[in-house]
């Protein structure tokens, strides 16, 4: 469905340059968990601003196909992205349906249609309507998070970018949050792109996943197989790291 | 609205009040010379008159037209500019240079040398004076608001309405000018502010429209004449305009003050000097020895204001042990870490709460803990734990309170960073030079270095990438055990306190979970292991 083609992405200019991304190549097939697995600096959040558009590619692409697999480039409402941190990616000063149909209306669906189905989202998600009419503050952590995956999926994507989503919450919620994103998945027939540092909570969870490290891709492959028989000695190391 | 605000809001609405009707009462002219000269006070000339027998109520009252008016026309300008170019600069990276520039060439500029060039050379009337204060003094908050937008773009609620394709518009009115509404609201009290002061002393200066009433000009005429102050005219002729220029200014002042910010939890800076109290420090081998509880809590609480944070509780560490206190986010782990360090104010703490034998909380003399000696604590950040203007060295040396010269210091805490691992040379590095796992080792080095018999680490590796996270916590682990030291480990993530606890205490909104329904919590949100999968470790782990 979405091919990354030896993506590279550099900072700075000449002289003082950063390789964030380095001639990264994969692919996402329908209706697949993707994990991409990597700590701090790594460049798996640039690589993931990289395929909602948020940022340019130094060199490489991203190609997007359709059923009939014509090349697609316009990625537009095909991807969505759930920021690590619910904090900063909800406006604090917006009462929370605000929030959920600002996708929407920025996409000029009437305000009432609009509004018509945040409240089948928030249902959807298991949150409460009474939530419509406060502001993020006054959520606790899983429901905010859950309010950012709802209005990434106000738009029906082809593909959901899980940037840490978890990461910022406790276990019991995590777990509530991968559940919920399963069953999604099946419901609106999406793949998931789910980057995280957290080895331990894609056992089970994802399809096929990727190590990073530097910016590079050190190790690919079915989730199964990788947990259980890992060739690089970096995901061993992570692996190790596990209880 | 605070009490300051409503006063000053009153005088101003008084003000506003002179200004508008002011004028519809008053019998003459400001500058029609139909009275006699220097009258004081009466029916005819309420504030009495001038030297030329001009009524000065009336040139007070259209004053207040004349002030009132510039203000707020300056202020207007003024604000708007600082908030549309502070919004533009801040937002667009191609605008940005450009409007910086100006900015800083404008703010390099001497003012008001600037608005008296302007201002005598254009005459001096009022729409000049209020083009040239608003043209002149947006600088210095367009400055402020863009780099408040500079960070506020970052956030990602911006880039998610960049991907769901608002417009720029869209996202700075939206988005963004909530945030710096606040910073508008002061600009514009300020610079109305400064625009009455300014229209005041210039026109006191002699530059302004000579035809427009105006305070400033009230007071030019009273004192270019030398008979003012030998005279009792002065109650008359200086006195009103005088008070009303401080009233307006100090109103305006009063607006403007923001409330203050400060938590109830947040304790008092009340820093008493550190001192070693002669030697009942005793070795924590004793301390296990001894077998009594490490940290004992009894019918504690915690409540700030009308909230309870920790519910009474009772719990003992039995020395020795590594404890983990587990819980969710918001459970109330922190605070009682905290308040078990002696962190919070007295009067929130309700209750008992000994640390190696030492109460924390209305204790005295030797029966007091002693920070670093009998305890000590790990925070959750290794990178904000350390000053980042201090060698790691400097700060080592400031917690060692057994060691006296510094050559006996250096020696101790060159031989602890061995134990962790780290070499003698990081004591003269700055914490920026270490990486994360350093910070961390160092971290954990610091609280050994007076060996104190109990450790209380509150989330002490949740910042660091998980490799690094394994290491430094088996270290810790190993040290406790080595030295005999009791460890309370605050931690949210379920498979280190199951891996390295001997026991754990779970806290659910500030009440202790009981036994069963402990083990029920474990066992349902107990974390997959990666060696159920079949995966084989090739290193094996110390502690």
């Amino acid at each position: 469905m979405l091919d990354v083609i030896s993506v590279t992405k550099q900072f700075g200019n000449k002289e003082k340059s950063v390789m964030a991304v380095h001639e990264t190549s994969f692919s996402i097939q329908k209706e697949e968990i993707f994990a991409l697995i990597g700590e701090s600096g790594s460049g798996k959040s640039t690589l993931a601003e990289i395929i909602v558009g948020l940022q340019e590619p130094t060199q490489g692409s991203i190609a997007w196909h359709r059923a009939n697999d014509v090349e697609d480039r316009s990625n537009q409402k095909k991807v969505q992205i759930v920021f690590q941190n619910p904090d900063r990616s909800l406006n604090p000063y917006w009462k929370v349906e605000d929030i959920l149909i600002e996708p929407l209306v920025l996409s000029n669906v009437p305000r009432l249609r609009a509004l018509e189905q945040a409240v089948e989202l928030l249902d959807r998600l298991k949150l409460p309507c009474s939530l419509l009419d406060r502001r993020p503050c006054e959520c606790s952590g899983g429901q905010k998070q859950r309010i950012a995956i709802a209005r990434a999926l106000s738009m029906s994507p082809a593909l959901l970018i899980a940037d840490e989503v978890t990461s910022a919450l406790d276990p019991s919620t995590e777990k509530e949050i991968l559940t919920l994103l399963q069953t999604l998945k099946q419901e609106q027939k999406m793949s998931i792109l789910y980057i995280t540092h957290h080895l331990e909570t894609i056992a089970g969870f994802s399809d096929r996943m990727a190590v990073m490290k530097n910016g590079r891709i050190v190790e690919m492959g079915e989730t199964k197989q990788v947990l259980r028989s890992p060739n690089s000695t970096y995901t061993k190391a992570l692996l190790d790291a596990c209880w | 609205m605070k009490r300051s605000q409503k006063i000053g809001f009153f005088i101003l609405v008084i003000f506003v009040f002179i200004a508008i009707f002011g004028p519809m009462i008053a019998t003459h002219t400001p500058f029609a010379i139909d009275g006699e000269s220097m009258a004081a006070p009466s029916e005819v000339n309420w504030f009495g008159t001038n030297k030329l027998g001009q009524d000065l109520f009336s040139q007070f009252v259209y004053g207040a037209r004349t002030t009132l008016l510039i203000g707020l026309a300056v202020a207007l300008i003024s604000t708007t500019l600082s908030a549309i170019l502070g919004l533009l600069a801040g937002y667009s990276s191609k605008l940005d240079t450009l409007l910086n520039s100006i900015a800083n060439m404008l703010m390099v500029l001497p003012s008001l040398l600037l608005i008296l060039i302007v201002a005598s050379f254009s005459g001096g009337g009022t729409w000049q004076l209020i083009w040239t204060l608003g043209l002149l003094t947006w600088p210095g908050y367009m400055r402020l608001i863009r780099a408040s937008v500079l960070s506020l773009k970052e956030r990602e609620f911006v880039k998610a309405a960049q991907l769901y394709q608002g417009n720029t518009f869209y996202i700075i009115r939206k988005h963004l000018l909530p945030f710096i509404w606040p910073l508008i609201k002061t600009k514009f009290i300020i610079s109305f502010q400064a625009a009455v002061a300014m229209e005041a002393s210039l026109s006191f200066l002699g530059i302004g429209d000579p035809n427009v009433p105006s305070w400033g000009k009230m007071l030019q005429d009273v004192f270019s004449q030398s008979s003012t102050l030998l005279t009792d005219s002065w109650k008359w002729t200086v006195v009103p305009p005088t008070l009303a220029i401080l009233f307006v200014t100090t109103a305006l002042a009063l607006l403007g003050e923001s409330k203050q910010d400060g938590t109830i939890t947040t304790a008092s800076l009340r820093r008493k000097k550190s001192k070693v109290l002669p030697p009942v420090v005793c070795t924590a081998g004793e301390v296990a020895s001894s077998g009594m509880s490490a940290i004992s809590v009894k019918n504690l609480s915690v409540v700030y204001g009308d909230r309870t944070i920790i519910h009474p509780l009772s719990f003992e560490v039995t020395s020795g042990n590594v404890t983990a206190l587990i819980g969710e986010s918001g459970s109330g782990k922190t605070t009682m870490a905290r308040t078990l360090y002696g962190l919070l104010p007295e009067e929130t703490v309700t209750g008992e709460a000994y640390v190696a034998g030492k109460r924390i909380y209305r204790g005295e003399g030797q029966v007091t803990l002693q920070r670093w000696l009998d305890a000590a604590y790990i925070f959750q950040d290794p990178r904000s734990s350390f000053d980042p203007l201090l060698k790691i060295g400097k700060q080592f040396y400031e917690a060692m309170l057994l060691y006296h010269t510094p050559i006996e210091k250096r020696e101790a805490a060159a031989q602890i960073l061995r134990e962790v691992q780290l070499d003698e040379a990081v004591l003269d590095c700055y914490p920026h030079e270490l990486s994360g796992g350093m910070l961390g080792r160092a971290l954990l080095a610091l609280a050994l270095v007076n060996k104190p018999s109990v450790l209380i680490a509150d989330e002490p590796t949740s910042a660091l990438d998980p490799i690094v996270k394994r290491e430094v916590l088996d270290l810790l682990i190993k040290k406790v055990r080595e030295h005999h030291m009791t460890l309370l480990l605050i931690t949210h993530d379920l498979s280190m306190a199951l891996h390295v606890a001997d026991e754990i205490l779970l806290l659910q909104d500030g009440h202790l979970v009981a036994e069963k329904d402990k083990q029920r919590y474990l066992q349902r949100y107990k974390p997959l292991s990666i060696r159920q999968l079949g995966y084989q470790a090739e290193k094996t782990w110390e502690g």
